[in-house]
């Protein structure tokens, strides 16, 4: 780990604008590799735009350094082993089998040898789905289909630290349509990637598994950055309240103090108190 | 759609191709159709060389090439109806056949859509258009290109309507990086309309010759196939042919969006420029040469989707092997199901293909809604 290349995720006054209408305004922060960092915020408060800009998917003004390194002069074929994206949502042009979805996580050229069988199945095994290898894709359900796109995303950085060097994986809203338990699967995952040196960024909506799994938590209001930091410093009565405009309550579990948030109706059956 | 309907039946293969296949992986499965299509191609190629109106034995003809100085004139009508009549024809209709089913497939995997295909979004009228333009004002307006371009006038000006027309689809179907699949439709109707009423005005303006030229050429036929066409188009359609495979993992990861593609490492912008041109050279370099052939480039890929599955590094050299088979087929059909006169081949494949391509829309009652 040289001064040279530092391994970090640098954003530096990030700014998008969509057909003229500013979606993000100036964002800076960094993130380390070996961390997991939460981008959370209010629908429509840029956290998705900020993610798309940060892999490149849209224009934007400001900067985006991967490892010391700015990532515009960066050939697409030398970003794919360094980064991987989870889009929100991906719909399959033709019937593909799990298989074969997972296989163009692989680098190409690579066909079906018995290492990449193997690099499939191990992927598949990871995100809980043992045995859909022969599964037509388009005939599971959103939450299965997330996690084939994540086992793709992973086989397409495999190992977190090759070489010292880390690798990156930028998740858009990974466990928006996953029941409790690949909720909680999923999330161990990314977490379990940083631990051997690898780079997550994820957007995310529930603020107990952020406060649960977050190295660093970015909150997102109107297109700035409202707070960062650890869990503690920033999931708090205020700042949550603030940051989506309706008065929240966090209470701490008594265990390593990590906080969480109890959802209560607004109106209704908690007023006979 | 479950991965029986994908494969062919059991007894027809190899076990250990097949069960690899029930394992979602179908590349074994790919490489035996290929090498089963390469056979065929083979077959297909030997019938349509011996069949016609005039019966030649194969081991004859090819005889008649090899001691080409005996002077049994039946040994040497049968070698010049096989040399100059049959086998230029059969390249030909290998030639056409592969171009007009790669460009579909290639097209479809560019719009993410298995309902792209030149004929129906108006490109082969595109390019048909350029032809026509270079038909009647060959002789005037256009005399310097000819003179230039010489016997690739023709093809020439096809492949610049084509790319004229696939270019304006994209620009107009696709916006953001996403192609809505009924404007590209409608768009395609609209353009493919706007040509062939720009083609109608040439018409009205051609001259008794030029009409013939133009009625001959546009029914869609391989008749009158001659070394000269295989010249023209060959060397156009075999670099395509040999170009689009290293499309392949750039069409492959478009399966996922273009967004996804460009994280997979893949320069989409490129991608998507050199498949636009391919596509438009090759349908104009068959169009030029045989007129508007339609529904190849829809009916072949779907087929081999079916059954090998959609990864480009197999698929399009399965649709270039099996759109040589069928066209040669269906010229053999056309040439020998009336003979001694023939049916232009457009008309038999829009025969199988239209009811074809129907049928598709009724089981994927999904696919055009935009």
């Amino acid at each position: 780990m040289s001064a040279a290349t530092p391994n970090i995720l640098e954003i530096g006054n990030l700014a998008v604008s969509i057909s003229g209408t500013p979606i993000v305004h100036g964002v800076s922060f960094k993130a380390s590799a070996g961390s997991l960092s939460v981008i959370v915020g209010p629908n429509g408060s840029g956290k998705s735009t900020l993610l798309k800009a940060i892999t490149g998917e849209l224009n934007y003004s400001g900067s985006v350094a991967l490892n010391g390194t700015r990532v515009e002069n960066v050939s697409p074929e030398a970003l794919a082993p360094l980064r991987a994206v989870l889009p929100q949502h991906t719909s399959l042009a033709f019937p593909l089998t799990v298989a074969e979805v997972v296989r163009l996580g692989i680098r190409r050229g690579i066909s079906m040898a018995d290492n990449a069988h193997r690099r499939v199945s191990e992927a598949l095994e990871r995100v809980d789905l043992t045995g859909f290898a022969p599964r037509a894709y388009q005939s599971l359900s959103g939450g299965e289909q997330q996690r084939v796109q994540l086992a793709r995303v992973l086989c397409q950085v495999w190992e977190p630290c090759p070489h010292g060097i880390p690798r990156w994986l930028f998740l858009d809203e990974p466990i928006s349509s996953l029941d409790i338990k690949h909720q909680i699967l999923i999330m161990d995952v990314a977490a379990g990637y940083t631990r051997q040196g690898g780079g997550v960024v994820a957007v995310l909506h529930d603020l107990n598994l952020t406060a649960l799994y977050a190295d660093q938590v970015l909150v997102m209001k109107s297109g700035r950055l409202l707070a960062r930091g650890g869990p503690r410093e920033v999931i708090t009565d205020k700042l949550v309240s603030e940051a989506f405009d309706h008065p929240l309550k966090v209470s701490a579990l008594p265990a390593g103090n990590v906080p969480f948030l109890l959802p209560q109706a607004s109106v209704g059956f908690h007023s006979a108190g | 759609m479950s991965l029986r309907d994908m494969s062919l039946p059991s007894r027809l293969l190899p076990s250990r191709a097949l069960e690899q296949a029930r394992q979602g992986d179908r590349e074994p499965l790919a490489r035996l159709a290929i090498a089963v299509l390469v056979l065929a191609l083979l077959c297909v190629m030997a019938v349509s060389l011996s069949s016609g109106a005039l019966s030649i034995s194969l081991t004859a003809g090819f005889q008649g090439l090899l001691d080409g100085t005996q002077a049994d004139p039946a040994a040497l009508r049968d070698r010049i109806v096989m040399m100059d009549v049959r086998l230029p024809r059969v390249v030909l209709g290998a030639l056409v056949g592969a171009s007009l089913a790669v460009s579909g497939a290639v097209m479809q995997g560019l719009f993410r859509n298995p309902l792209a295909d030149p004929g129906i979004v108006g490109v082969s009228a595109g390019a048909g258009l350029g032809a026509a333009a270079m038909i009647v004002l060959g002789g005037t307006f256009l005399a310097p290109v000819v003179q230039l371009a010489g016997i690739y006038a023709l093809p020439l000006a096809a492949f610049l309507g084509g790319l004229a027309t696939t270019f304006a689809l994209y620009r107009i179907g696709t916006r953001g990086g996403m192609t809505s699949v009924a404007t590209m439709l409608l768009a395609g109707i609209a353009l493919g309309a706007l040509a062939g009423a720009i083609t109608g005005l040439l018409v009205y303006v051609a001259d008794d010759q030029q009409l013939r030229d133009l009625t001959f050429w546009g029914l869609g036929s391989l008749a009158g196939a001659t070394w000269e066409k295989v010249l023209t188009a060959g060397p156009i359609i075999a670099v395509v042919l040999l170009g689009v495979p290293f499309l392949a993992n750039g069409l492959n990861a478009l399966f996922l969006g273009e967004a996804a593609a460009g994280h997979l490492g893949i320069r989409v912008q490129r991608l998507k420029t050199i498949a636009i041109v391919a596509v438009a050279a090759a349908t104009g370099a068959s169009v030029a040469v045989s007129g508007g052939i339609g529904f190849v480039g829809i009916v072949v890929p779907h087929l081999l989707r079916l059954t090998i599955g959609p990864d480009h590094r197999y698929l399009l050299p399965a649709c270039a092997l099996l759109g040589a088979s069928m066209l040669i087929l269906a010229d053999t059909v056309s040439r020998i199901m009336v003979a001694p006169a023939e049916l232009p081949i457009g008309i038999l494949t829009a025969l199988a293909g239209a009811p074809f391509f129907l049928w598709i829309l009724l089981r994927r009652k999904g696919l055009v809604q935009a």
